[in-house]
């Protein structure tokens, strides 16, 4: 059976140091992944991607089916956790220079997967169709009317035979999904042959590694598990447009902050200073010295100015862009 | 010769012919009033469209298309149909449309929807009949505000104590993965 299913593959070498947690971020965001995928199938069994039907859909996930309930908020949660994790996983590879050569290739694939993550959780909230989802659509579409003819697929009118919120349903459950597994077979193919970038020359079984990240993301399985049981999703109101009274997912808080502070340029340019910037390190950091130097600090300062702009923006007073109302 | 000529003349006559049949007559809407509610039932007035056919009223929006109803002309080419606007439908500025069946655009009109009972010069409310699916905490007549809906999660006995089984499960397999081998001398090596 082993020699049918090849698994003589897997009997190979990889450093002791893998071993470690912070070695294992990213294969816990795979596993957050598959937790999102599997219970994506089934609440995609409930929800109606039309705009008249998407909001009663919403409330009927939650309040009428008990399983489909749970799982939204394990939906909710393993996006949180998968965000969380990937973002980690960058600072981890970012600080031990996992990026070097011949790793590039690593890093920027991990760079798109972040950028795809990000759409899937803007996709995700939109389709809610509450208040928040009104009012991040209302920032998409402007950021879109700015981004020229790039931002076309966001505007309204892009094709005339369906809505808007039926189209980021299809990204949200086809086109970027698919982006997101051509690019994660391509991350793994890369790790498998170039390895992982830990340091020592102690080395341990591959299965001993796999052993550790099942371990690992069982617990994570069970702690998304367990606080979709203990803290529910919440749901505003049915969307209306023109009003801004919520703020945005805890991941989009730092851009969210940007717009605060400098209004739409600020919202366009913050993800553009980011993942720039991501883009450069292995160009910029390619071999000890000034530049690798300036690097590592100008990552540094960017990271802590990204968790410092979150927390201000979840404590502070809430805020209406767009000349859109505040509300009551 | 000839009967090239012929074919070329009965493709020219059955295209020609093709083509007036999909021309449409361009009409007129007419509303009471261009601002109106979500949730609010709308008369709409057509005038001047192709006589004996069939028109789709449909709302257009940041959010995308909201067809209303499809509505028959009469031999006049007119017609008086009271639509209801879905309360689920979020504020704000659309363009209210009449397609023919083949979907050109026929006539149109600038309307403003408010939120749900805002406003009501010249409609009359449906707030006694909301969508299905929809309940007073959905078609709240206030303004938005950040506090969640209060809802009654559907739980059941069954679900959850499978979810702590899951919970358990999963915490206990994964701890004992997790754990140091028994011989990391065997496990690893320099």
């Amino acid at each position: 059976m082993a020699t049918r299913l090849a698994l003589h593959g897997l009997a190979y070498e990889v450093p002791a140091r893998a071993n470690r947690l912070d070695f294992m971020l990213g294969a816990l965001t795979l596993a957050a992944l598959v937790v999102l995928a599997l219970s994506g199938i089934v609440l995609a069994q409930y929800y109606d991607p039309t705009p008249l039907g998407a909001y009663a859909s919403v409330r009927y996930i939650l309040e009428q089916s008990a399983v489909a309930s749970l799982l939204s908020g394990v939906h909710v949660w393993a996006a949180s956790a998968a965000l969380a994790l990937v973002f980690a996983h960058l600072v981890a590879v970012f600080w031990r220079r996992g990026f070097r050569n011949p790793r590039e290739g690593l890093w920027w694939s991990g760079v798109l997967l972040l950028a795809l993550l990000f759409g899937l959780a803007f996709t995700g909230t939109v389709l809610r169709a509450d208040q928040e989802a009104v009012e991040a659509l209302a920032h998409a579409t402007a950021g879109a009317k700015l981004a020229g003819p790039l931002g076309a697929p966001l505007r309204a009118d892009f094709t005339a035979s369906t809505a808007l919120l039926s189209r980021l349903y299809a990204l949200h459950v086809s086109a970027l999904p698919l982006a997101l597994l051509a690019l994660l077979a391509l991350h793994l193919w890369l790790i498998r042959h170039l390895g992982v970038s830990a340091a020592g020359s102690e080395r341990a079984r591959f299965a001993s590694h796999l052993r550790k990240i099942g371990g690992a993301s069982l617990l994570l399985v069970g702690a998304v598990v367990a606080a979709a049981l203990v803290w529910p999703p919440n749901l505003l109101a049915a969307g209306q447009e023109g009003f801004e009274v919520t703020k945005p997912m805890w991941p989009f808080l730092w851009v969210y902050a940007a717009e605060n502070l400098f209004g739409m340029t600020g919202m366009l340019i913050a993800p553009g200073v980011l993942f720039g910037f991501l883009a450069l390190v292995p160009a910029t950091d390619r071999h000890d010295g000034t530049a690798a130097t300036v690097t590592r600090v100008a990552g540094a300062v960017l990271f802590i100015l990204m968790i410092s702009a979150i927390v201000y923006a979840a404590v502070a007073p809430g805020q209406s862009h767009l000349g859109m109302d505040m509300g009551g | 010769m000839r009967p090239v000529i012929a074919l070329l003349a009965a493709a020219l006559a059955v295209g020609l012919t093709a083509a007036t049949a999909s021309a449409h007559d361009k009409g007129t809407l007419k509303i009471a009033s261009h601002t109106f509610a979500a949730g609010d039932s709308l008369s709409v007035t057509g005038v001047k469209f192709s006589p004996r056919d069939e028109v789709t009223l449909v709302l257009i929006g940041a959010s995308g298309r909201h067809p209303l109803a499809d509505v028959p002309t009469d031999s006049t080419g007119g017609f008086k149909r009271g639509v209801l606007v879905p309360a689920t439908l979020a504020a704000g500025r659309y363009r209210l449309i009449a397609e023919a069946l083949d979907g050109d655009e026929v006539a149109s009109l600038d309307v403003v929807v408010t939120p749900p009972m805002m406003v009501s010069v010249g409609v009359t409310t449906a707030m006694d009949h909301p969508m299905p699916g929809m309940d007073h905490a959905a078609t709240d007549m206030s303004a938005p505000t950040n506090a969640p809906v209060a809802l009654t999660l559907a739980r059941s006995t069954p679900v959850t104590t499978a979810a702590v089984i899951l919970i358990l499960a999963c915490f206990a397999t994964g701890a004992a993965l997790l754990r140091p081998a028994r011989s990391p001398q065997a496990e690893s090596h320099s």
